[in-house]
């Protein structure tokens, strides 16, 4: 953390004139949820906005944090990169379309929707970016 | 300034993730952190345009008329919408993992600008996040929430772009020095700030954020992009599947609609302000002049596919109607019409183009009752939802 930490150091006019201009534009999406919402619809809205943020910074990235930081411990010098690369690509990929690989909309009468067996499919990618990986591995290991 | 004395003396103790060297990877970095926000700047930036312009074309205020031509506008908007938003993910949880420390940052609030600038990043993070998972979750037809899709998808996108503006305004500084920082000096600090554990460089780490963007595109993207179609295995769709080699987005079953579309005293009315009120049944139908119109089905899921349709102009209909030239014109289904999307407005350059069609068949056999037999709206550049099916009244306004 060097310079990345440091705010800007001077709040000019272009700062103020983007903040002008950016709540106006939140102040008119609050507005269009607030009028075109029911209570019950805001309150859910508020809590899947506001839960965004914090499952994210309060959960999925500390999670992250665990596990990478064990994992690569736990791996050799040589493998190390290879094996977060990978463990990032999948667990994103993962993450990205775990609704549509386990099919929590899918409909009894209508078979084109969701017409791919995506877990299988997720396990056919992961273990292709795994096989990459490894390949890496064995290549940086013959150098 | 005594407020932002104030401010400047909220510190909280220097353990855990506020110790100083907390985050010792070497991608906690302002160069990736530039890199990665000026991704997420073009491609939310895409994201909102498309989604203006589908949300526009749902609910036109007056001073939009959706055009006709060309065909696969909103196919491609549409789908390059959904396409950018997936591939936003690692995008995004690469951008948010690299800033991460800064929510530890000290002193917390600097002045009253810093202040305001962190206040709004809550509704960029909550903004962002909420945007890509609703977007995922209602694609895949899960809907775990309480409020409308659409309404929310959208209001969530103007509060976000909105804190994008402010974000952008507050970093466009920081985010050019990083970025054109030149000379070999330069690369040379930052090669050397690389940590030599073997882990992931900053390098490494961009290439495996692009790797994990380019796998869940071509994993996807073929719904839409029929060339990769069969490579889209963790997508909703497969734009070849379905009753007559397309997919199908409500079922006649789930709409209520099979005992009416399959009633043989089937008889489709056009009024309003028509000279002569219609009633027509298949067979008069199929008398009328026919015209076939290849055009694709352009789902506001991201998903798209052509066919070949024929069936009767909605020109020659009215033209038939005596309905006045410039109508708007309203196609309404069997549906119950309290359901959504159980009708749609034609207006404008869409109503006069010859290929908009009441369709009776597609690929050369008589519609499928789940592409909304006995006919169905089909017009060019136009979202799936609303092409209505299984149409009974032609209402000319």
């Amino acid at each position: 953390m060097s310079d990345a930490g440091a705010p800007t150091s001077r709040y000019g006019p272009l700062f103020w004139a983007s903040f002008a201009v950016g709540w106006a534009a939140i102040a008119f999406g609050a507005w269009s949820a607030w009028s075109h919402m029911g209570p019950a619809a805001r309150a859910s809205f508020a809590l899947f906005f506001v839960g965004a943020a914090i499952v994210h910074d309060a959960v999925v990235a500390p999670l992250s944090i665990a596990v990478g930081t064990a994992v690569a411990r736990r791996s050799p010098r040589l493998a190390r990169a290879a094996i977060g690369s990978a463990l990032i690509v999948s667990g994103v990929i993962t993450v990205a379309m775990w609704p549509v690989v386990r099919r929590y909309g899918a409909l009894a009468d209508n078979p084109s929707f969701l017409p791919n067996a995506a877990g299988v499919g997720l396990l056919v990618v992961v273990a292709i970016v795994w096989a990459l990986a490894a390949a890496s591995i064995l290549r940086a290991r013959s150098r | 300034m005594r407020i932002d004395d104030g401010l400047h003396r909220l510190r909280p103790p220097a353990v855990g993730p506020f110790r100083e060297g907390a985050f010792d990877s070497p991608v906690h970095e302002i160069r990736t952190a530039a890199w990665l926000g000026v991704a997420l700047g073009v491609s939310f930036s895409v994201c909102f345009l498309t989604g203006l312009f589908s949300h526009l074309i749902q609910h036109p205020p007056v001073w939009f008329a959706n055009p006709a031509r060309p065909v696969w506008l909103y196919r491609v908007t549409q789908g390059v919408h959904v396409a950018t938003g997936i591939a936003s993910i690692p995008l995004l949880l690469a951008k948010l993992w690299v800033v991460y420390p800064h929510f530890f940052t000290m002193p917390p609030m600097r002045n009253v600008a810093h202040v305001l600038e962190r206040v709004s990043l809550l509704p960029l993070v909550g903004g962002s996040v909420f945007l890509l998972f609703s977007g995922v979750a209602s694609i895949a037809k899960w809907f775990p929430w309480r409020f409308s899709f659409p309404s929310a998808h959208y209001a969530a996108a103007w509060i976000t772009i909105g804190a994008l503006v402010v974000h952008v305004g507050a970093k466009i500084g920081a985010t050019r020095r990083a970025i054109t920082r030149p000379g070999r000096e330069a690369e040379d600090a930052y090669r050397a700030a690389d940590r030599d554990d073997g882990g992931l460089t900053r390098r490494g780490f961009l290439w495996t954020v692009g790797g994990a963007t380019g796998v869940l595109t071509l994993t996807t993207v073929g719904q839409t992009f029929r060339p990769l179609s069969r490579l889209a295995v963790l997508a909703p769709r497969d734009p070849t599947v379905g009753p007559q080699g397309l997919p199908v987005n409500k079922t006649a079953r789930s709409a209520g609609v099979v005992d009416a579309a399959t009633d043989p005293g089937y008889r489709l009315s056009v009024e309003g302000r028509v000279a002569t009120p219609l009633s027509l049944s298949l067979d008069d139908l199929r008398a009328m002049p026919q015209r076939d119109a290849g055009l694709p089905i352009a789902c506001v899921d991201g998903w798209s596919a052509s066919a070949w349709w024929r069936g009767v102009a909605l020109r020659d209909l009215l033209a038939a109607a005596g309905a006045p030239v410039g109508s708007t014109v309203t196609v309404m289904s069997l549906q119950d019409q309290d359901a959504p999307y159980s009708s749609a407005v034609v207006e404008g350059a869409q109503v006069t183009d010859p290929d908009t069609l009441l369709a009776l068949e597609v690929s050369g056999a008589p519609l499928d009752i789940d592409h909304g037999f006995p006919l169905r709206l089909i017009g060019p550049n136009r979202p799936g939802v609303l092409q209505t099916k299984w149409v009974q009244k032609v209402v000319v306004g």
